[in-house]
């Protein structure tokens, strides 16, 4: 096996100059609600739940007990391992989440985490955790599908609880 | 309105119970999935150790043949690395305890391993039987070193860089096209990524404009600017999740920079067979 160039012939240079745009100040353009909500979400994706939180000290199933700030969000909300308590857990949080500063913003995350938690206890339990009706579940999914400012791995996870939803009402 | 706010660092720094967490709170970063190496159920000790082996075996393997090994003796290596040092529970729980970079400390590690393996001069093959990574059936290639790399260490830091960087580009290509921005995309990866990655000369905007088919060269710049943007959130993002804390993080992008640009990290990458 030869030791060919695999990251399209990344020269050293140029990696790091694109490694300084990563800290360089903003341009300064105000930021559109779309370009909010995506930020923001990136960033709640990539977070954990909150110490100190109902449930939020140790996660069952883990093996040993999972402290809180261990597991990424995007982790528990996407892996088929995750148990249907925590996925419980997350929805309910998610519906408990204050919007007051950035009413739009957060209420969008705060949406979004609420039903990819009832998406994946869909998709990996087959349970509904919501007492929202399958017609009702698919409609929101397709909904949030649509989103342009939606990650890319949410948007598949959407699109498969949808389409599980589309075959129960049929 | 300043990044750090769009990111949640300023509005949730105080501010605990917020989902997204304040940047300068420990947040789960590579170390988490070390945590899996701690589980009772030894395959998902396996399943946590082949994750962060897939992820960051191109480094190591660059680092063992800047070291003068053949083809054949990194891949050993390699997989004797993440099997034989990743696996121990006694490294594993010193790192935690420690946190802070996992670049420094899986080159630490690495440094050590090569050191002592040197000094046992072993012959014998190091590939344990059912090793965590297959590496003969990697479909992706093996990564390049840069003819110039005038050290093992930076032969690490480019492949580590170099990995980094193609998933920071391919989320940011991914979220542009769900956005309904591939133009955007195109204009970004045209002025900003193939002139850096592979010196090529960027296009005159105007040529970009109607090319693409964008009204004017300021529209295009402004594309530029949203793009840039999700690049540097992404990469932020993916930095943060490898250091202990967020004071590393423009630590560790700026001594990766200073490794990247030493005189001998630069140039064209050789084949070697």
């Amino acid at each position: 096996m030869s030791t060919e160039e695999v990251t399209g012939g990344m020269r050293s240079d140029g990696l790091a100059g694109l490694l300084r745009i990563g800290l360089e100040a903003d341009e300064g353009r105000a930021y559109s609600l779309d370009e909010k909500r995506e930020a923001r979400l990136r960033a709640a994706l990539a977070g954990a739940l909150p110490p100190g939180t109902p449930a939020g000290s140790a996660l069952p199933g883990f093996g040993r007990a999972a402290p809180a700030g261990s597991v990424p969000l995007a982790n528990l909300l996407l892996g088929a391992d995750t148990p249907l308590s925590t996925l419980r857990w997350i929805k309910e949080y998610a519906k408990a989440l204050p919007a007051a500063a950035e009413p739009d913003t957060r209420r969008a995350v705060a949406t979004t985490l609420y039903f990819a938690a009832i998406a994946a206890a869909l998709r990996f339990h087959g349970e509904k955790i919501t007492t929202h009706g399958c017609a009702d579940l698919a409609e929101h999914f397709g909904s949030l599908v649509e989103k342009r400012w939606m990650d890319p791995k949410l948007v598949k996870h959407f699109a498969a609880a949808q389409e599980l939803c589309l075959e129960e009402t049929l | 309105m300043p990044t750090a706010v769009l990111t949640g660092q300023t509005v949730a720094r105080k501010n605990h119970t917020q989902i997204g967490g304040p940047d300068d709170a420990f947040g789960p970063t590579q170390w988490t999935v070390l945590d899996g190496a701690h589980s009772p159920d030894p395959a998902r000790r396996r399943q946590a150790v082949a994750s962060v082996a897939a992820r960051y075996w191109k480094p190591v393997y660059a680092y063992l043949r800047q070291k003068g090994m053949r083809n054949e003796d990194a891949k050993d290596l390699t997989q004797a690395f993440f099997t034989e040092v990743l696996l121990k529970r006694d490294l594993i729980r010193k790192a935690a305890r420690e946190k802070g970079r996992f670049r420094t400390f899986l080159l630490t590690a690495l440094n050590r391993f090569a050191t002592s393996e040197h000094r046992k001069r072993t012959a014998k093959v190091r590939r344990p039987e059912g090793g965590v990574l297959p590496l003969d059936a990697m479909t992706d290639g093996m990564p390049a070193i840069p003819a110039r790399c005038a050290s093992p260490e930076e032969a690490f830091a480019h492949a580590w860089a170099s990995s980094l960087m193609a998933d920071v580009l391919g989320e940011v290509e991914a979220a542009c096209r769900q956005a309904g921005q591939a133009k955007h995309w195109e204009v970004f990866r045209q002025t900003v990524v193939a002139p850096a990655l592979q010196g090529a000369a960027p296009p005159a905007l105007s040529e970009l404009c109607e090319r693409l088919e964008i009204a004017n060269e300021v529209k295009a710049s402004n594309m530029n600017v949203t793009v840039k943007r999700r690049f540097r959130s992404v990469l932020r993002t993916k930095v943060r999740a490898l250091v202990g804390s967020a004071d590393d993080l423009e630590a560790e992008i700026r001594e990766l920079m200073e490794i990247l640009s030493h005189p001998g990290a630069g140039g064209e990458p050789d084949v070697r067979r």
